[in-house]
C-alpha cells in the first residue's frame, strides 16, 4: 500500500485532495503547516512512500524542507505542488512537480507513474 | 526608446509581475480546489441517477467545471500578456556598465552617495542590461533608505564561474533577514517591499541567485549571476 504524506497549508486543498488519493487507494497523512511537518519527519516519521509539498506555506516555505526529507526519509519521493507549472523554484529541487490545477484523473495517473 | 526609458518599462513590468504573482497563485489554489470538489461530487453522486430527477443537476456541474476551466484560462492569459510585455535583450554586457546605470538612475536621498568598488571593465556576464540595472538599482535605493546618510558599497567581482554583485550600506541592517525576501514585507513607510523580490527575480531569470549576507554592521546583500561563456573553460584573467 502507497503511502503518501501531503503537506499543504490550504485546508480545502488538503481535505479535497486527500478523499480523492483515498479513494485510488492511498493511505495519506496530512501536514497543514511547516512546523507541523518538521515536527512529524523529525522524529521516526512513517516510511512515506513520497511526500507531496506545496511550496508556501504560511510558516516557512517547502523548499525549506526538503534537506530535512532527504534525511529522514531517504527512499521517499519529493513532489513539488506547485500553483503553475515550472512556476515556482521548489519545483527544481523536488524529484518531480505536479502542478495544483490539474485535473485529478492526469495527476493521478502522473502521480502513480511517479510513485510506482 | 532611450536606455532610460527602457529601464522605465522594465521597472513597470517588474512590479506589476511582482505585485500579481501572489494574487495568481493564491486563485490558481481556489481553482484547484473546486475543481477536485467538483470531481469528488461527480464521483460520487451517480451523476445518472439524480438527472433522472432533475436533468439540472448534471448540466449545473458542467457548468461549475466550464467556468473554473475559463477561470483558469483568464489566469494563464494574464501571465502571457505579462511575458509579451517583457522583451528582454540577454546578451553579453559588462559588470561595469550595469553598475554604472544603477548608480545613474538610482533614487537615492540627498545625504547619500554611491561609492563604486573593485569592478573590472573585463568583467563579462550575459544578461539584459536594463534589467540588471533595475536590479541593482533597488538594492541600491533599499541600501540608501536604510543608511539615511554616508555612503552605500556596490562592487561586482569575480568568484570563479559567477559575477557577484555585493551592495552593502552601514544602516541598521535586516530586522528579520529570513521575510526581507518576501513580497510586500517593508520596514519603511510608504514602501511597496518588493524591491528585493525583483531583484531576486531577475538573478533567478538570469541563471543566478540572491543572498543576504550578515556582517557585524548594516546589510550586505549579493546577486550572483554566471559569468557569460562559463560553459566553455574560462578566461585567465590578467
Amino acid at each position: 500500500m502507497t503511502r503518501l504524506l501531503l503537506v499543504d497549508d490550504d485546508e480545502s486543498n488538503r481535505v479535497t485532495l486527500s478523499a480523492l488519493l483515498e479513494d485510488e487507494g492511498y493511505v495519506v497523512d496530512l501536514a497543514a503547516s511547516f512546523s507541523e511537518a518538521s515536527q512529524l519527519l523529525s522524529v521516526e516519521p512513517p516510511r512515506y512512500d513520497a511526500v507531496l509539498l506545496d511550496h508556501s506555506l504560511g510558516d516557512g516555505y517547502g523548499s525549506n524542507l526538503i534537506p530535512l526529507i532527504r534525511r529522514s526519509l531517504p527512499k521517499a519521493k519529493i513532489i513539488a505542488m506547485s500553483g503553475s507549472a515550472g512556476g515556482d523554484r521548489i519545483g527544481q529541487i523536488a524529484d518531480a512537480e505536479l502542478p495544483k490545477g490539474m485535473h485529478f484523473p492526469e495527476f493521478s495517473s502522473r502521480l502513480r507513474a511517479i510513485v510506482e | 526608446m532611450t536606455t532610460l526609458d527602457r529601464l522605465r518599462a522594465v521597472e513597470l513590468i517588474a512590479l506589476i509581475e511582482e505585485a500579481t504573482t501572489p494574487l495568481r497563485h493564491d486563485v490558481r489554489n481556489r481553482i484547484a480546489s473546486i475543481r477536485n470538489l467538483s470531481y469528488f461530487v461527480r464521483r460520487k453522486l451517480a451523476v445518472e441517477v439524480v438527472a433522472e430527477r432533475d436533468p439540472r443537476v448534471p448540466e449545473f456541474l458542467a457548468r461549475v467545471e466550464g467556468e473554473v476551466q475559463r477561470t483558469d484560462d483568464l489566469i494563464d492569459a494574464w501571465g502571457v500578456s505579462v511575458q509579451g510585455l517583457r522583451s528582454s535583450e540577454v546578451q553579453r554586457v559588462r559588470a561595469a556598465d550595469c553598475v554604472r546605470l544603477a548608480i545613474e538612475c538610482a533614487r537615492l536621498p540627498p545625504s547619500v552617495g554611491v561609492e563604486a568598488m573593485s569592478t573590472s571593465e573585463s568583467l563579462e556576464i550575459e544578461a539584459d542590461l536594463e534589467m540588471l540595472a533595475l536590479a541593482l538599482r533597488c538594492l541600491l535605493e533599499n541600501a540608501g533608505e536604510a543608511a539615511g546618510s554616508g555612503s552605500v558599497g556596490i562592487a561586482a567581482l569575480r568568484d570563479e564561474s559567477q559575477c557577484i554583485f555585493t551592495v552593502t550600506d552601514r544602516g541598521p541592517g535586516f530586522d528579520n533577514p529570513s521575510r526581507c525576501l518576501e513580497r510586500f514585507e517593508s520596514s519603511k513607510p510608504g514602501h511597496l517591499g518588493l524591491g528585493l523580490c525583483i531583484a531576486r527575480r531577475v538573478a533567478s531569470r538570469l541563471g543566478g541567485d540572491l543572498a543576504i549576507g550578515n556582517p557585524d554592521f548594516g546589510a550586505q546583500v549579493s546577486l550572483l549571476v554566471p559569468i557569460a561563456g562559463t560553459r566553455t573553460p574560462p578566461e585567465v584573467e590578467s
